[in-house]
C-alpha cells in the first residue's frame, strides 16, 4: 500500500464554531491522535485532500501527514460525510508506525456469479461486508476477494474460507460472509383478507404504573 | 399496514422537524437506497404503497429493507365540530422524516432494476427523494 502525502495545519479554534469556520474557509476539520500523544486538532484543504485520495481504492489509506512543520505517518480512521451533500465534514487520523501492527477493517469483495443465482434464481446475500484484520500498515489489503461462483442455494462462505497472506483475521472464523438464499415469492392476498387487515385498529396502551402484587394480609405502606 | 403494537400514550404533540437526519442517513443493509431530501410526515399508507410498488417492480429476486417506521399518531377532529372539547381521535400513523434519511434499501438486483423500482416507490411518497448507493471515500 502506497503512502499518500498530505499537508495540514494546526487548528487553533476548536469545537463546533471552529469547525464550521474551517469548513467555510474551504478546509476540512480533523484530529490527529494515537501513539500516546495528546490529540491535535488539525485542518486540511478540501481540494488537496480530494485530489490526494482521488485514486485511492479500498479503505484504510495511509498518509504522510505534515502538520505545521512536523511530519508523521497516519492512518485515516474515520471520514464523516454530510448526509445530503456527501461533502466530507470531518477526518480522524491515527498516528501509526510502519513497523507496528494495526487493527483495521477491510472490505470483502464477492467474486463471480453463484450457481444458485445463475441456475435457480436465488439471491446472493452478503452478510459481512468487512472483516477485522491485524497486520503491518504496509500489508493492509485494499480488499479481500472471495470466490462465490460455486455456491448453490443454501450454501455459504465463512470467514475461515478467507485466505490472505501476511494478515491475521480477527473476526470470528465461523461468521458467515455471504450466503445464497432462495428467491422471495410475492404473496398476493385475497381481497377480503386485505380489507380485514386494513381495518383501523388502535394499539394497546401500556397501563400507567406497575401494580405490585402483595401477599394477602399485607397492606401497601405509603 | 405498519403501526406500533403497544404504545405508552394514545396521542402525541406534533413536534418539530428541524435539521438533517444524521442517523439513518447512509445505506447500511443493502446496496442501493432511497434517500429523502425534504422533511415530512410520511403516513403508513404511503410507506405501504411505496413498499408494494417496489416489491412489484423487483418481482422475485432482490431483498428489501424498510428503514422507517410510523410510530407517531396523528389525531383529527371530526368534521363540522366546534373548537374545544379536547384533542381529536387518533386517525393515522406517520414516520417523521428529515432530509437525508434513507427510507428503503435494496439488494440482489442490478443497478438499473433498483433505480426503476425506487423511482416507482418514490412516486408514492409526498417528498423529493434521491437514489443512493453505498458511499464512502475509498470504499467501493
Amino acid at each position: 500500500m502506497s503512502v499518500i502525502a498530505l499537508t495540514g495545519a494546526r487548528r487553533e479554534s476548536i469545537g463546533k464554531g471552529g469547525a464550521r469556520k474551517a469548513r467555510a474557509a474551504g478546509l476540512i476539520p480533523g484530529v490527529l491522535y494515537g501513539h500516546g500523544e495528546t490529540p491535535v486538532p488539525i485542518s486540511i484543504a478540501t481540494r488537496d485532500f480530494e485530489l490526494a485520495l482521488h485514486k485511492h481504492r479500498g479503505g484504510n489509506a495511509i498518509v504522510s501527514l505534515s502538520v505545521s512543520g512536523s511530519e508523521c505517518t497516519a492512518l485515516i480512521r474515520d471520514v464523516q460525510y454530510d448526509p445530503i451533500t456527501h461533502a466530507i465534514i470531518h477526518l480522524d487520523f491515527q498516528h501509526i508506525s510502519l513497523t507496528e501492527m494495526v487493527e483495521v477493517r477491510v472490505n470483502v469483495h464477492l467474486v463471480g456469479l453463484p450457481l444458485g443465482v445463475k441456475d435457480a434464481g436465488g439471491i446472493l446475500e452478503p452478510i459481512l461486508r468487512e472483516v477485522e484484520v491485524r497486520c503491518l500498515p504496509t500489508a493492509i489489503p485494499s480488499a479481500i476477494d472471495v470466490d462465490v461462483a460455486h455456491l448453490n442455494i443454501g450454501d455459504s462462505v465463512h470467514v475461515s474460507d478467507l485466505l490472505v497472506p501476511d494478515v491475521t483475521i480477527l473476526t470470528d472464523p465461523g461468521a458467515t460472509v455471504a450466503t445464497v438464499v432462495p428467491p422471495t415469492v410475492m404473496e398476493e392476498k385475497p381481497a377480503e383478507e386485505v380489507v380485514a387487515a386494513e381495518a383501523p385498529a388502535e394499539p394497546e396502551v401500556i397501563a400507567k404504573g406497575k401494580k405490585e402484587e402483595l401477599p394477602e394480609g399485607e397492606e401497601q405502606k405509603k | 399496514m405498519l403501526m406500533p403494537k403497544r404504545v405508552k400514550y394514545r396521542k402525541q404533540q406534533r413536534g418539530r422537524m428541524n435539521g438533517k437526519a444524521y442517523r439513518g442517513s447512509s445505506v447500511v443493509f443493502g446496496e442501493f437506497g432511497l434517500q429523502a431530501l425534504e422533511p415530512a410526515w410520511v403516513t403508513n399508507r404511503q410507506i405501504e404503497a411505496a413498499r408494494v410498488a417496489i416489491t412489484r417492480s423487483i418481482k422475485r429476486g432482490g431483498k428489501m429493507w424498510i428503514r422507517v417506521f410510523p410510530d407517531k399518531p396523528v389525531t383529527k377532529k371530526p368534521a363540522e365540530t366546534r373548537m374545544g372539547k379536547g384533542k381529536g381521535a387518533p386517525e393515522f400513523w406517520v414516520a417523521v422524516i428529515k432530509p437525508g434519511r434513507v427510507m428503503f434499501e435494496l439488494e440482489g438486483i442490478s443497478r438499473t432494476a433498483a433505480q426503476e423500482a425506487m423511482k416507482l416507490g418514490a412516486s408514492k411518497l409526498p417528498i423529493r427523494t434521491r437514489f443512493v448507493e453505498r458511499h464512502e471515500l475509498g470504499r467501493d
